[in-house]
């Protein structure tokens, strides 16, 4: 399949979040005010350069899911702005956001989920080619659809089959053909392999680096999964509890990492190596619930590392010492 | 050499559907030691969890039965118990915790009447002494302020504590085995350090055996004794969990081992990987097994002997010292 060619280089930054916020309200009384907020995703800041896979990692409810939605606005966001080339999305009408989500799509976890289990591999591919009216003929579509079930590594009698028929490693090929056939240029990948299993996910994250290569994509990688994330991410994200803890390029963030979370993250993952017996740092208790979360630092209640002026102060996001031409930026009192 | 405590013997279980037979379990062997760990790892479909049903009673029959064999707990076969003297040993002697904890636990019961509901079944001791035992088991397994949290549904609890409540109510009669399905897939890796970093103090407390069932190869590495490694319903290697980390024999344990994404500070100074190795293809229905080895069409290492007929599980020479309880053993023709 031939990308349209684009004038934009390496390297150019093509999706810009700033300020970001999104809160849901909780209602409750008889004339259902808003009683409280959960703030799900919180003053979040960063760009994705063309080209390059963001990993963005966090535990459950730390909004990384949420934040990926805002992105496309399939959740709208209460305040910031998103820019995809230039253009701040969130400003634009829902008419001009379906034309723009032409450019940016998503895959989601559950392939399981997420496919009409009544439409064939054909109305399913077929459905975005006529929402956004890519080719004239049927025949210059079902063409497409040969070629995207191709390039996704299915055989071509697929695309009569429902998708009962197929396991969760080819289901989630269709999803990725299907986030494909409207030749996007960033894709959120809200999980992609989290639902399938070892030698399948190997599979699948093969396919997206391949395809990025050849289609020259621009991923937003979400995973819980720090292995694969490492795996496949030019830079990695780390959240916590709506708020970005730390952002730096993937090697340096798993070689010398700064926020105390994202050190008993990295410590927590099992190493399939049983001769090799680690100091691990074990975190005390959940996630504090975003409802109202703790003060100061969100992380000191759970952090060994924390000092008196962490309960009071909130940290900013900084700039910390860099071994890598990207930026390394953490949010952490101490952090170097 | 320790005690050995459970003993399955050529164990097979089978469904009946519609299309014919389905042989989940196919002539299953392996022993468990007091004491000790034993990993079953396997993909979905592999025969893992049906392994531990049997071994509990609890396939559901019809369609299932289990076919042939014995299972061999303290000399008894459990297998030819009545149900009333399986109730005695299950949740007593033998008991389980399983992967999703969000709906093994009953919504509409606090988590302290479903612990003293088992204690109560198996041990006669008076009321308030039950619920007594109850708050100590949730004070064993880390749950703060046990005393208010007893009266807690388990809806107000998180994933981490609900798996931990779980844990209390399986080990609230002092079992001698401990069958653990999936215990932490469903949560986050921090929260998985916590309820391993549990179930390994608790196994050195109280002397359980226990049978973890994971597909997490790097919890295996962490966790286990013993390894017994499962494919389409069969045993295609086993060994100690040293052996079969260094030295894997089967081609299909070799795939696994090598689709996980390795670290860049990988501690043990493996090279990162640029792309991962995958296993080909997809597990083979349990209906149309191919003729010979079941791995065959997946297998890089394929020869004309794997076509037909299916190979035996055969002892191999060991590089890290000859264990008698757990001989390195493989299911496959070829010495690689």
């Amino acid at each position: 399949m031939s990308q349209a060619p684009t004038t934009m280089q390496t390297g150019e930054t093509i999706l810009s979040v700033r300020n970001l916020v999104k809160r849901f309200p909780i209602k409750g009384g008889i004339f259902s005010r808003e009683v409280a907020s959960v703030k799900a995703v919180s003053d979040i800041s960063f760009d994705i350069k063309k080209g390059e896979t963001l990993g963005l990692v966090g535990e459950s409810g730390c909004g990384k899911s949420t934040l990926g939605r805002c992105i496309l606005r399939l959740i709208e966001p209460t305040s910031g702005q998103v820019f995809f080339k230039g253009q701040d999305i969130t400003k634009i009408s829902p008419t001009e956001m379906r034309k723009l989500r032409r450019n940016m799509q998503i895959i989601f976890q559950d392939p399981y989920a997420s496919l009409n289990p009544r439409m064939t591999v054909e109305d399913i591919l077929m459905e975005p080619l006529e929402i956004h009216g890519i080719g004239t003929s049927r025949r210059e579509r079902i063409e497409r659809i040969f070629k995207l079930l191709d390039l996704c590594g299915l055989r071509r009698e697929a695309i009569a089959r429902y998708p009962h028929e197929f396991s969760g490693g080819q289901r989630q090929r269709i999803c990725i053909a299907r986030a494909l056939a409207v030749e996007p240029e960033f894709i959120v990948c809200d999980e992609p392999v989290s639902a399938l299993d070892v030698s399948i996910q190997a599979q699948i994250v093969n396919l997206m680096q391949d395809l990025q290569k050849e289609l020259g994509l621009t991923y937003l990688f979400i995973a819980h999964d720090l292995k694969v994330v490492e795996h496949i991410s030019n830079r990695v994200a780390v959240m916590y509890l709506g708020k970005m803890a730390e952002i730096a390029d993937a090697e340096e963030l798993y070689t010398s990492p700064r926020h105390p979370y994202t050190k008993a993250l990295l410590s927590a993952i099992p190493i399939p190596d049983p001769s090799y017996k680690k100091e691990r740092i074990i975190l005390r208790g959940d996630v504090p619930s975003p409802l109202n979360p703790p003060s100061g630092c969100y992380f000191h209640p759970r952090c060994p590392e924390a000092r008196e002026n962490c309960k009071t102060q909130f940290p900013e996001l900084r700039d910390l010492k860099q071994l890598s031409e990207t930026p390394h930026r953490g949010a952490c009192h101490y952090a170097e | 050499m320790s005690d050995k405590i459970l003993e399955v013997k050529n164990l097979q279980t089978s469904f009946f559907t519609e299309e014919g037979e389905v042989k989940a379990v196919d002539d299953v062997s392996f022993s468990v030691y007091k004491g000790k760990t034993l990993g079953i790892v396997g993909e979905s479909g592999s025969g893992k969890s049906v392994t531990s049903l049997s071994i509990m009673r609890l396939i559901p029959d019809p369609p299932g039965k289990v076919m042939k064999g014995e299972i061999l707990y303290e000399g008894k076969d459990l297998l030819k118990l009545a149900p009333s003297e399986m109730r005695k040993i299950r949740g007593n002697e033998i008991s389980m915790i399983f992967q999703e904890p969000m709906t093994s636990l009953n919504p509409v019961f606090t988590i302290g009447n479903q612990i003293c509901e088992a204690i109560a079944l198996h041990q006669k001791l008076p009321k308030n002494e039950v619920r007594a035992k109850a708050i100590e088991m949730l004070k064993l397994v880390g749950i703060p302020s046990p005393e208010t949290r007893i009266d807690d549904y388990p809806h107000q609890l998180s994933g981490g504590m609900r798996q931990r409540v779980m844990i209390a109510m399986a080990l609230s009669c002092d079992p001698s085995i401990l069958i653990a399905d999936e215990p932490t897939t469903a949560l986050d890796v921090t929260i998985q350090a916590q309820i391993l970093d549990l179930l390994a103090g608790l196994q050195a407390k109280v002397g359980m055996a226990m049978i973890l069932i994971t597909h997490d190869l790097g919890v295996v590495a962490e966790v286990a004794d013993e390894v017994v490694v499962m494919y389409a319903g069969r045993v295609v290697e086993q060994g100690t969990v040293n052996e079969l980390f260094k030295n894997p024999k089967h081609p299909y344990t070799k795939g696994l081992l090598n689709s996980i994404p390795t670290l860049s500070k990988d501690p043990t100074g493996k090279i990162k990987k640029k792309r991962l190795e995958t296993i080909p293809g997809i597990v083979p229905s349990l209906l149309h097994l191919p003729q010979g080895c079941r791995f065959q069409d997946r297998c890089s290492y394929v020869i004309d002997a794997c076509r037909g007929k299916e190979p035996d599980l055969r002892q191999v020479a060991s590089v890290t010292g000859a264990n008698p309880e757990m001989p390195h053993a493989i299911r496959c023709v070829r010495d690689i």
